[in-house]
């Protein structure tokens, strides 16, 4: 469960990402079945045409967060075409791993001793996997994911 | 009076405000006189102690940061603030960390 501490710098930055030049391409959504979640709805620079829903859920608001794409009419998280194909993300498995995403460290476990991928911890959480996930489907995209 | 204005200009020309964003960082670093023949080799470890940040390759690894313009990686450290910018005064880089991947 979020401590208050968590629950109040998530609704601080909730705030503070609207102000972000990069928030007019974006839809941002609470995910309002947990305490910190959000859904949010991003294009890749050079396909403005290819949207994607993120689930982006955290447990706790200072380790990895969950990221899952779901299917946009239906908001299903089993459909690899739902997932952009970019750096680490694997739409077959339907995760990203990576060592920004909980699913990543989960699937390796070893990365946090490593002072390559173990996660530092950032001062806006929220602001930085937004900021993330669209530098990643902007420099690494390289299309839609297959069943 | 005439020697001020083009000295100011002049000085216009040769300086840049420059940003630098680290994702997810309170504040940027930012240079209201960034020489626009600095370059990013130049600018990093600037940056990265601003930051407080430690850069580490070799074989015990450690993390890697680049920096990145308008969504595009800025891979050539020799580029200088000013070709970047073009003819803008100001300049905002994100810098970001390179992560692993499984």
């Amino acid at each position: 469960m979020a401590s208050d501490l968590e629950l109040s710098l998530f609704e601080q930055e909730l705030v503070e990402v609207r102000e972000l030049p990069e928030v007019s391409r974006w839809l941002l959504e609470r995910d309002g079945s947990v305490s910190l979640g959000l859904l949010v709805t991003m294009y890749p620079s050079a396909n403005p045409e290819e949207l994607y829903l993120a689930r982006i859920r955290w447990t706790n608001l200072f380790e990895p967060a969950s990221l899952k794409f779901l299917k946009r009419d239906t908001r299903a998280d089993n459909d690899p075409t739902a997932w952009p194909q970019c750096r680490g993300f694997r739409p077959a498995q339907l995760d990203a791993c990576v060592s920004w995403t909980a699913e990543g460290h989960a699937l390796h476990p070893e990365w946090a001793g490593s002072p390559k991928a173990t996660f530092r911890a950032p001062e806006r959480p929220v602001q930085y996997v937004l900021l993330l996930l669209q530098s990643e489907l902007d420099g690494s995209y390289a299309g839609r994911g297959h069943r | 009076m005439n020697i001020e204005i083009q000295s100011a200009e002049k000085a216009k020309h040769e300086y840049l405000v420059l940003h630098v964003r680290y994702l997810g960082a309170h504040r940027p670093f930012v240079d209201d006189g960034a020489l626009r023949t600095e370059t990013l080799a130049e600018l990093k470890p600037r940056v990265l102690e601003f930051f407080k940040l430690t850069e580490g390759g070799g074989q015990h690894g450690g993390k890697i940061y680049t920096f990145a313009h308008a969504g595009k990686s800025l891979t050539d450290l020799s580029t200088t603030l000013g070709h970047i910018a073009e003819s803008s005064h100001e300049l905002k880089l994100d810098l970001v960390e390179q992560f692993e991947q499984g």
